[in-house]
């Protein structure tokens, strides 16, 4: 809550706070029910993953306790796992990878999907640079789609693959420029990186 | 990935395809009989041919809406509530367009279906101006799965019965493979001989679906798979009547043992998920021209291939096979005999000519299709 306060006073009240709670905390649901209630008075715009990516119930039952937009789903690998937890009526912003849930192809099936259910989705711009630029390219595209996330962690295969990290300018991220998805890898990179097999 | 390849488009030129106008004709064309349905019938085929002008002189164009009664109140909304909000707008950005349009049927005093059907047929030209920036027909650019499609021949109306086979004797003559019969509104016993009587003309090898157009009621329906389960029919169309017929269909299909197809009757691509939720469909019939135009469709394309549901598509050959042949759950393409849909056999100059029972999509940009400007020049309504 002090770190929260912290954030919520030094951004001030127009930017938007989200919270994702990754891979490593595992909240039990009364806990998850009490921080985001908790979160609730800095005006918290949505949760991510409070309950991990595979706890229908859970879910359930936070979001009858809370009024956050709950997150999650970036670890789905098919628009069918999709349109599941979108049916357990319990998530409102749905994490879409275009590495894990069927490439373009499955992540555009899974926002028509999510078009049809009046969800939002969100691309999970991670993994290498490729990852991140097919994430946004997508987001550009589909309505559902209403923010980009930077990926922080600046590693060689999210900048020197590409020739230079995917970054925003004053809290916007230009168009991609180029046909397809707008990046140029650098094979030496790759071949730098590559695991002999 | 970037590519080093030279081909410039229209956006790369830096021209765009800014939409500057948007022009309509309509169409229509008096039928050489009555057909009956279940509890309807048709004496006019109407259309309304669409074309968007962009900047640099691509035009998008498409037809689309058979509807006689509501044609001028359709063409009124685009020409009052779309056009002027599409002016100026890129029409590579379809999705904004679509979005743009979509308050056209937000009104709920007015009939939903002429909002849709104003969009749908914006929506579908927008998309024409797009495969002819990109130089590429739609059926590839929306997914590219088949070339060509089987095509089913609707008819089996009612009218006099020793007309009945001479008709299905006509549609193998004419190179079909497969049909949609109409039935509905006789008593089951009636409409089963009729089948039967179609399937022993056109033989084992010859697709057979069924089609009651809402007209029966759940006993009826099931009385009917009861009597032509052995006679070999690819699906039920719309076999109950409307107010409940999600629940109906899923007993039809459980009880009755036939695929059901239903779709064109909904609104919305929400409307269809529906329909699957409830289990109560095989295949979905949702019709583009009818529901806000070929990107709402694709999204319940998106639905359907979760649900492991097949998608066919209502009338509109000239955008349906596009869009069926460009998904893997597509199926068979229906066309009405030239007595019935005048335009789809006068107006295009360029339509295929069928191959086995299958027509090929063409390889042109966009939808592909030249018109005739004679034919329209006939039977244009606003003259």
């Amino acid at each position: 809550m002090e770190f929260m306060r912290a954030v919520r006073e030094a951004i001030g009240p127009d930017r938007r706070i989200m919270i994702d709670c990754g891979v490593r905390n595992r909240w039990t649901v009364p806990e998850a029910v009490k921080r985001v209630r908790a979160f609730e008075e800095y005006d918290l715009d949505w949760i991510e993953e409070p309950l991990g990516a595979d706890d229908p119930e859970g879910y359930a039952q936070l979001r009858a306790a809370t009024q956050t937009m709950i997150a999650y789903g970036e670890r789905e690998w098919s628009p069918a796992g999709v349109e599941r937890i979108v049916l357990t009526g319990a998530v409102d912003v749905v994490g879409l990878d275009p590495g894990r849930v069927g490439g373009i192809t499955g992540f555009a099936l899974s926002c028509d999907l999510l078009e049809v259910h009046r969800r939002q989705g969100n691309a999970h711009a991670w993994s290498t640079a490729i990852d991140t630029a097919a994430s946004l390219a997508l987001s550009w595209a589909k309505p559902v789609c209403r923010q980009l996330e930077e990926q922080p962690f600046k590693g060689p295969l999210q900048a020197d693959l590409i020739g230079g990290a995917i970054v925003h300018q004053n809290g916007l991220m230009a168009l991609p420029q180029g046909h397809g998805l707008g990046i140029e890898v650098d094979q030496s990179v790759v071949d730098r990186f590559q695991i002999a097999r | 990935m970037v590519t080093g390849h030279d081909t410039a488009t229209a956006v790369e030129r830096g021209t765009g395809l800014t939409i500057r106008r948007i022009e309509q004709v309509p169409l229509v064309v008096p039928l050489g009989r009555v057909y009956r349905g279940s509890y309807y019938a048709m004496t006019h085929r109407a259309t309304i041919l669409t074309r968007v002008h962009t900047d640099d002189g691509i035009v998008g164009e498409a037809y689309a809406a058979d509807e006689v009664d509501t044609q001028a109140a359709i063409m009124d909304v685009v020409r009052t509530e779309i056009e002027p909000r599409l002016i100026g707008q890129d029409a590579f950005a379809v999705e904004r367009c679509w979005e743009l349009g979509y308050p056209v049927t937000f009104d709920q005093l007015r009939d939903r279906r002429i909002g849709l059907v104003a969009l749908a047929g914006v929506d579908t030209a927008i998309w024409d101006a797009i495969g002819q920036a990109l130089g590429r027909p739609l059926h590839q650019l929306w997914g590219g799965y088949r070339d060509r499609l089987p095509v089913n021949i609707i008819g089996g109306y009612y009218g006099a019965e020793d007309e009945a086979r001479a008709e299905v004797e006509e549609w193998v003559a004419m190179g079909f493979r497969g049909c949609k019969f109409k039935l509905g509104s006789r008593p089951p016993a009636v409409d089963a001989a009729r089948v039967e009587a179609c399937r022993a003309t056109v033989g084992d090898d010859f697709v057979i679906t069924i089609d009651a157009n809402q007209g029966y009621t759940l006993p009826m329906a099931l009385e009917l798979c009861d009597r032509v389960r052995d006679v070999g029919i690819r699906w039920f169309e719309e076999p109950c009547r409307w107010a409940n017929d999600a629940r109906d269909m899923r007993e039809v299909r459980a009880r009755g043992r036939i695929p059901v197809c239903a779709g064109q009757s909904e609104h919305s691509p929400e409307g269809c998920r529906d329909l699957m939720q409830a289990g109560a469909v095989d295949v979905c019939n949702f019709d583009s021209s009818w529901a806000g135009g070929p990107t709402n469709w694709r999204r319940n394309a998106a639905v359907a291939h979760v649900y492991g549901v097949q998608l066919a598509h209502h009338e509109e050959p000239q955008v349906a096979g596009h869009l069926l042949a460009s998904q893997p759950h597509g199926t068979y393409l229906e066309v009405f005999h030239p007595d019935r849909d005048p335009i789809w056999w006068g107006l295009i100059e360029n339509r295929p000519e069928l191959e086995d029972g299958t027509m090929r999509l063409p390889d042109g940009p966009g939808l592909g299709w030249h018109y005739d400007a004679a034919y329209i020049d006939r039977h244009r309504a606003d003259r």
